[in-house]
């Protein structure tokens, strides 16, 4: 075997373990609920920082405004609420149907440090990171195992 | 000196010739960077302190710094100090006042030999990168950051001959020639025995480095005839110009070549620099992009007006000090031990793997960073077309887009990173691979070398794409 096959072949047997990684995650998976929360939203940051919830839940989530106008928009889900003022409360809902970790922006600019208030919302189980773990581990292992086994130059 | 990679001349191609020849490339280029900069400062001293709507933090955040990292450096090296508008007041002040090199005293100081190396400029990068929390948010900051910069550039350039200010004081230079190690264009002599001949034999008068009436001597204190590395080679062109003997190379070449080359000298603080530079993009990725509103706040200098504030930021920057200095070159210095012990040998020093395979974090690093500021990029994008509408802050609306709204794109963000952190993974672990290769007598001890390291590596990539999905 030369050594562009083998090191496929390695790469190959990389994936194919974070695969099965993924799949035992997955099979975790749990029943789908209603999770409520409600999230403050402050200069700059919010409360509580991380949301997790599971694939399929259905997620309600109540943002109240403490010091300023804030906004509120969740990468990938595209959940956004602009204007938030404090002693208005607004809701969102949607289905979390997919898994991974999302960062919560500020939409609304409120002050010097406003592009980088953030939190997470965390849909489980995280097969995004769970497969990213397995294959960058995959692709060290496969390295090294290519560079063992080939021939001397 | 020969360097075992692939070249090839780019300037065989004669327009390409004719313009790096041309003795207003390089003060056109400058002026066209120096003119957005004092904008940058003067709509930062008197624009609008929301740095989302004032151009001098999205200027030279979220446009200038990223395509630094996603563009220049990683393909073009060093493109950048060529046109570098931070250093035109004292370049020009001793090239035109002060006319040639040594022709006054006051410019002649000699640079300390102590600080002939990049430690005091690892100490302002670290100094510039602690407060970058209220450096990328407030404008006013940021102005006071570009004037303190070409302040202390012209007054370097003053006292001390060619550009010392870049090569042991500038911080972007930091970062900027680190990577340039990596990138795919170098400056190099074609034929090194056509320098070697000596002047009696029709040699030349080494006037790359003392300069002629064609160019000024190295810029950079660099010799051309034993350049190994882009590292210190500010691409500035001089050495085209006055090489008699037109033996000065512009070439393409594969990517990280001169990493993977033995040729390459490794140096105790050119690894602390690789190291430094690999922590960075984790700490402003953890502080700026993650969840932890505390950690901002006590980022945040600006923010304290009482004692209790101050004490929290005093942690805040014991922690930053502590992570780049303390715990990314602690682990290093863990896997450099283990890698000893592994490798089954103690012909090797720790501090030898220490320093040799630090080096192999520059792809790594170049790659977290590109990661970093692409995601930067993708989320504020949409800020740029609004300060260039109105850059103040003040209500104007010349380009009709001043009221865009914020337009993330975030859906690409996290396959992009992925692919960031394998890259940087890979290319990292070839560049060790061929660095243990290189001092290792067998090739099984350099593999074994290796896991260590490898270890690192993966956990560095792993801790990194946690903050994107």
């Amino acid at each position: 075997m030369n050594r562009h096959k083998m090191l496929l072949v390695l790469i190959v047997i990389g994936i194919a373990v974070g695969t099965v990684g993924m799949g035992l995650a997955a099979a975790q998976q749990q029943d789908s609920y209603v999770k409520q929360f409600t999230l403050k939203a402050f200069r700059f940051g919010f409360e509580p920082a991380r949301l997790v919830v599971n694939q399929g839940d259905i997620v309600v989530i109540t943002i109240e405004s403490v010091d300023a106008i804030h906004g509120f928009y969740i990468e990938d889900y595209e959940v956004r609420q602009d204007f938030i003022t404090p002693g208005s409360p607004e809701t969102v809902s949607f289905v979390a149907d997919r898994m991974g970790m999302f960062r919560i922006h500020c939409s609304t600019i409120c002050g010097s440090l406003h592009p980088f208030m953030m939190a997470q919302l965390e849909v489980q189980p995280n097969l995004r990171f769970i497969g990213s773990f397995f294959v960058i581990s995959g692709l060290s292992v496969s390295f090294i195992a290519y560079v063992w086994m080939r021939k001397e130059d | 000196m020969e360097q075992p990679y692939k070249r090839r001349n780019l300037l065989k191609n004669k327009l390409l010739k004719r313009i790096i020849l041309s003795r207003n490339l390089q003060p056109i280029a400058t002026l066209l960077a120096f003119a957005p900069f004092i904008f940058v400062a003067v709509t930062g001293i008197i624009g609008i302190s929301s740095g989302a709507k004032n151009f001098s933090v999205v200027f030279t955040w979220i446009l200038w710094s990223v395509l630094l990292a996603l563009l220049l450096v990683p393909f073009l090296g060093r493109s950048w100090c060529f046109l570098c508008p931070i250093v035109w007041p004292g370049e020009l002040i001793q090239r035109k006042l002060w006319k040639r090199f040594g022709s006054s005293k006051l410019m002649n100081l000699r640079w300390p030999k102590i600080l002939q190396n990049v430690w005091l400029q690892i100490f302002i990068f670290i100094f510039f990168g602690i407060w970058m929390v209220v450096l990328v948010t407030q404008p006013f900051v940021t102005a006071i950051a570009v004037i303190m910069l070409i302040t202390g550039a012209t007054v370097t350039f003053i006292l001390f001959p060619r550009r010392s200010f870049c090569r042991y004081l500038c911080p972007p230079g930091l970062f900027i020639g680190l990577y340039s190690a990596y990138s795919p264009i170098e400056v190099r002599v074609k034929d090194r025995n056509i320098c070697l001949t000596p002047t009696s034999e029709g040699g030349c008068e080494k006037e790359c480095y003392s300069g002629s009436e064609n160019g000024y001597g190295c810029p950079w204190f660099e010799f051309p005839q034993n350049m190994v590395s882009n590292i210190d080679c500010g691409l500035c062109t001089e050495c085209f110009k006055t090489c008699p003997r037109d033996n000065i190379a512009l070439n393409a070449r594969p990517f990280g070549a001169e990493l993977k080359s033995e040729s390459m000298r490794r140096k105790p603080d050119e690894a602390w620099r690789a190291l430094i530079l690999l922590a960075f993009p984790l700490v402003y990725t953890a502080v700026l992009f993650g969840p932890w509103a505390w950690i901002k706040s006590w980022g945040d200098l600006l923010l304290y007006t009482n004692s209790v504030g101050m004490v929290q930021h005093f942690f805040y920057i014991i922690l930053i000090i502590d992570i780049v200095l303390g715990i990314i070159p602690g682990l290093h210095l863990l896997a450099s031990m283990g890698s000893k012990l592994l490798s089954g040998t103690k012909d090797i020093s720790t501090k030898r793997l220490f320093v040799n395979y630090a080096y192999a974090y520059i792809p790594l690093g170049l790659m977290l960073w590109v990661g970093f500021n692409f995601s930067l990029l993708m989320i504020e994008w949409s800020y740029i077309p609004v300060v260039l509408s109105d850059p103040f802050g003040a209500g104007w609306n010349l380009l009709g887009t001043t009221h865009l709204p914020w337009m993330p794109i975030a859906l690409p963000i996290p396959i992009a990173e992925v692919a960031f952190a394998l890259s940087g993974v890979l290319l990292s672990l070839k560049v060790g691979y061929n660095s243990l290769i290189a001092i290792y007598p067998n090739r099984k001890q350099a593999v074994r070398a290796l896991i260590p390291f490898a270890i690192l590596t993966t956990a560095i990539a792993i801790v990194y794409v946690w903050f994107y999905i």
